[in-house]
């Protein structure tokens, strides 16, 4: 395992501001250097370098012990990184970000490989299909529909199956004008859910319980480029059901095609959040396995 | 600027001409991880800001940044960083009290070096604020937001916390915390690992005990639902006031999520309670420095 000693604080520039990123050397006791830098994209909800006990910070580590060199960032606005986070939601994957650190990986002269835990696996899986040449995709818990708790899916199913004119009076209620015409965000989900509304009273929508059209999209290019891809849930994660129905549906068509790339796990105990310790090590053991074989 | 502060460092540039240095410092197996904010016109004050730790790290990072960016801009000139055992520092199971005022020490030492700051005002939040007391130089204003007054019971609620957490997630409550960390020497509260010597350590912490005697401005922030003082935050100040101290408690009213992520998530910056906090805590240090 490499120490603080091997790292060097980066910065990378990015559409949304200045991210804060570490680069750790691959460790010096190594068993060997393997031409690999893993970028590490982390969930949303904290710093990479405070998230459950330096969580990355380890996996950063952990990583470099087994001779990748890596790069963890922090997204834009959060952390030590400027920048303002509008907007939280898997249906807006932080790309631009993702394209910049990866731009940074590349251009060590490494393969790449992204990395990435809860939003930050969206963003990993859109990041992937938007640049050449890398080599695998770690995703962690992605949130498969577009929001990102069960909370929030048993609201958006309650929305879906109103009425058009109870849907009406609801936004209403939900959006007030003064709040419309103050605040960019409401105007957006005010939008977003409008948009799903009408899909579904037109008959375009596939159903409230089916993956997000867009993660979809990002996973059936990653298939079609021939990347790897490592996909991981825990058991009992909140959308853990939702996985398993989808899997019925486009989901499975994509992991299950003859010439998938994309290896599905489903792992004891919950992955997304990472509230447990053990837990912690059991999910980077699997995935550092996986990209050995990939090394 | 140029510099030559830290070790394997980057420098951000901001629009009002200030900068951070954000970098490593310390022998090898003892670094930290720093962040240095530097004035674009320097006014020669500065502050060390020392952060609370687990869960409760993650939730004041952005507020700190924020603070750090706003301080910097009104000319003062400070210092970030990570305890050792905690985010981008070095490994620590050791991680005491001790090591985190060490730690604290260590960087408002390096602020005098590279700054000429020899007097750093110290803002510490929940456990950070022991350390703050503890590393203030005679007469330096000190700033606490929300400090432990009563570390026992601080450390009742965080074992609590992994009751609460097993319970949210679905699963009993396992074996009494408290004897799981007897037996095994360490704890695992939601992904964070209590180890013996760091309970120990803040069993026996004190921030009265901690601050040097002397004359010294104090804030005192609570951050709690209600605006009311609590007895234990004004009986802290009623004591220190006895003794001759300089003592300003100001309420925001909201007590922040340490432990648990909030339903309704906003970024840091665009809260009403972060713009009241740093806004308060610039203004105190602002003049507080301005007059030392």
């Amino acid at each position: 395992m490499a120490s603080a000693s091997e790292e060097t604080a980066v910065s990378i520039a990015s559409s949304e501001g200045t991210m804060f990123a570490v680069e750790t050397r691959p460790a010096a006791a190594a068993p060997g250097i393997t031409g690999i830098t893993v970028v590490i994209l982390p969930g949303l909800v904290a710093p990479f370098a405070t998230h459950r006990d330096a969580l990355w910070v380890r996996g950063a580590r952990r990583l470099a012990g087994r001779g990748h060199r890596v790069l963890r960032i922090d997204w834009h606005g959060v952390g030590d990184s400027t920048g303002v986070v509008t907007e939280r939601t898997p249906a807006e994957p932080f790309a631009a970000d993702g394209l910049a650190a990866a731009r940074w990986a590349a251009a060590t002269g490494d393969a790449v490989v992204l990395y990435g835990a809860c939003f930050g696996a969206r963003s990993a899986a859109a990041t992937a299909t938007r640049v050449d040449g890398i080599r695998a995709v770690v995703l962690l818990s992605p949130p498969p529909v577009d929001v990102e708790t069960q909370g929030q899916l048993r609201e958006q199913q309650r929305l879906r199956q109103m009425g058009l004119r109870e849907w009406a009076r609801w936004a209403a209620g939900r959006y007030p004008p003064s709040t419309l015409l103050h605040d960019r965000r409401s105007r957006r989900m005010l939008a977003r859910q409008a948009a799903a509304r009408l899909r579904h009273a037109f008959g375009r929508s596939a159903g409230p319980a089916t993956v997000s059209p867009a993660f979809l999209a990002d996973l059936t290019a990653l298939v079609e480029r021939r990347v790897p891809v490592l996909l991981v849930y825990g058991e009992n994660d909140d959308m853990s059901d939702v996985v398993r129905d989808a899997m019925a549906g486009g989901l499975g068509a994509v992991v299950q095609r003859p010439d998938s790339t994309i290896d599905l796990r489903f792992l004891p105990g919950v992955v997304h959040s990472f509230a447990d310790r053990a837990g912690q090590d059991d999910i980077m053991s699997v995935a550092e396995s996986w990209l050995d074989a990939r090394a | 600027m140029s510099s030559v502060a830290l070790d394997r460092e980057t420098i951000v540039r901001h629009a009002d001409g200030s900068d951070e240095v954000l970098g490593f410092h310390g022998p090898p197996g003892g670094v930290c991880f720093v962040a240095l904010h530097r004035p674009a016109r320097p006014t020669g004050a500065g502050a060390v800001v020392c952060s609370p730790v687990h869960a409760e790290q993650n939730a004041n990072y952005r507020k700190e940044v924020v603070l750090a960016r706003a301080l910097a801009a009104a000319g003062i000139a400070v210092a970030r960083f990570h305890y050792r055992g905690t985010g981008n520092s070095d490994a620590c199971d050791e991680m005491t009290v001790g090591t985190m005022i060490d730690d604290a020490a260590a960087v408002a030492e390096l602020l005098r070096a590279t700054a000429g700051i020899e007097r750093p005002a110290v803002v510490g939040t929940r456990l950070g604020a022991i350390v703050a007391a503890a590393v203030a130089a005679p007469g330096a204003p000190l700033v606490l937001w929300q400090p432990v007054v009563a570390p026992a019971r601080y450390l009742r609620a965080v074992l609590r916390t992994r009751a609460v957490g097993a319970l949210a997630g679905g699963d009993e409550p396992s074996r009494s915390p408290a004897h799981e960390l007897a037996a095994r020497g360490e704890v695992d509260v939601v992904g964070f690992l209590i180890r013996q010597p760091f309970y120990e350590s803040v069993m026996a912490a004190d921030i009265e005990g901690a601050l040097p005697p002397g004359p010294r401005p104090i804030l005192l922030v609570q951050l709690q639902k209600s605006t009311e003082i609590s007895a234990e935050h004004a009986g802290l100040a009623d004591r220190w006031r006895a003794a001759g101290l300089d003592v300003t408690v100001m309420p925001v009213a909201k007590a922040p999520q340490w432990w648990f992520r909030e339903d309704n998530w906003e970024p840091s910056e665009e809260r009403e309670e972060t713009r009241e906090l740093v806004g308060l805590t610039t203004d105190w240090l602002s003049a507080r420095l301005a007059l030392g």
